[in-house]
């Protein structure tokens, strides 16, 4: 027996509201289990009413669920950092450390021909503002995977995060520092410092992508 | 929690993914029927504690997800990942081993 609009609108309810779940992901999992679970008690002439605490009942009731709620921000992030770990990691071996090569040798050659120029020059600073802005929003979308499901206490992702806020303001720091400073700077550091920027976002970028055709999928099927 | 319940949750990664080894992709409540029509409802995995284990054998990377839009909702599938099949095979083993074991000791004739 299929559940009526209304029946999958109480559903919704009774988890958000009545439940405080927020990780869409997971209300839609749970949601078609309430849907499944229902459908079949309604069947078996049970009200709607009596087959909603049942099901309730075996998710361990508000308490539970809030639980498994944490525990799948807790298991989710560690599936985005396994994804993550391995998509950078290919970046290493054949064929795309070719990819990688190639980015270490332009980064370099741009890192010898434009020593510290960013400063005076107006496209370098520009360029630099692109970047600024860009990463801006890459941090706001890891606050928005935060929210929706990206582990709230895990801590290699407060890592990764720092390590790559460290990376890039070392990186764009050049911009304010007196020249002096870094004027003693090999271009290879320099290289090395934006070769693993580059990585980084590249490999959060195809994640993200990875997400996005997934979902995109879904709603095709 | 019966005693029934609690062996049930120590060997409920094992089920799923014996489960998973014979039907190429299932969705949670899938599980659950599959199960308790296997076991002639002498089983039955509560929801609060299949859906963790999910997502833990998620995280451990042996499972993996697809999304389905059926009846107009989204549904999630789970199938074996190569790890989970290579998992599979061995923690069905171990658990085979344990249950050999514990049958042994359970038929065991008191010494005269």
């Amino acid at each position: 027996m299929a559940l009526t609009p209304d029946q999958l609108t109480a559903i919704d309810r009774h988890l958000r509201k009545e439940n405080w779940l927020l990780n869409e992901d997971l209300i839609a999992e749970l949601t078609d289990h309430y849907a499944n679970g229902m459908a079949e008690q309604l069947a078996n002439g049970i009200s709607f009413e009596l087959a909603l605490i049942d099901i309730h009942k075996g998710f361990g009731g508000r308490k539970g669920l809030l639980k498994m709620e944490e525990e799948y921000h807790t298991m989710q992030a560690k599936v985005h950092i396994r994804l993550l770990r391995s998509i950078l990691i290919s970046y290493f071996k054949m064929p795309r450390l070719g990819i990688s090569v190639l980015s270490s040798l332009v980064l370099y050659g741009l890192n010898v021909m434009f020593p510290l120029s960013l400063k005076s020059d107006y496209v370098g600073f520009a360029l630099a503002t692109v970047a600024l802005v860009t990463y801006f929003f890459a941090f706001k979308r890891l606050m928005y995977w935060h929210k929706s499901g990206f582990g709230r206490n895990d801590l290699a992702n407060l890592v990764l995060q720092g390590s790559n806020a460290l990376f890039l303001s070392f990186f764009y720091l050049r911009l304010f520092l007196p020249d002096k400073i870094l004027l003693n700077l090999h271009p290879a550091v320099t290289t090395l410092i934006c070769i693993v920027f580059f990585l980084y976002e590249v490999s959060t970028l195809e994640l993200l992508m990875q997400y996005k055709s997934k979902r995109l999928k879904s709603v095709q099927s | 929690m019966n005693s029934n319940q609690q062996l049930l949750k120590g060997s409920l990664s094992v089920i799923i993914l014996k489960l998973l080894e014979e039907q190429e992709r299932m969705y949670g409540y899938e599980i659950t029927q599959k199960v308790k029509a296997l076991t002639a409802g002498q089983m039955a995995i509560t929801e609060g504690a299949l859906y963790p284990a999910l997502h833990k054998l998620e995280a451990e990377g042996l499972l993996t997800t697809e999304t389905q839009v059926v009846e107009g909702r989204a549904r999630k599938y789970y199938s074996l990942t190569k790890d989970g099949h290579t998992e599979a095979v061995s923690r069905i083993s171990e658990l085979g081993i344990m249950l050999e074991n514990l049958q042994r000791l359970l038929t065991l004739k008191p010494a005269i």
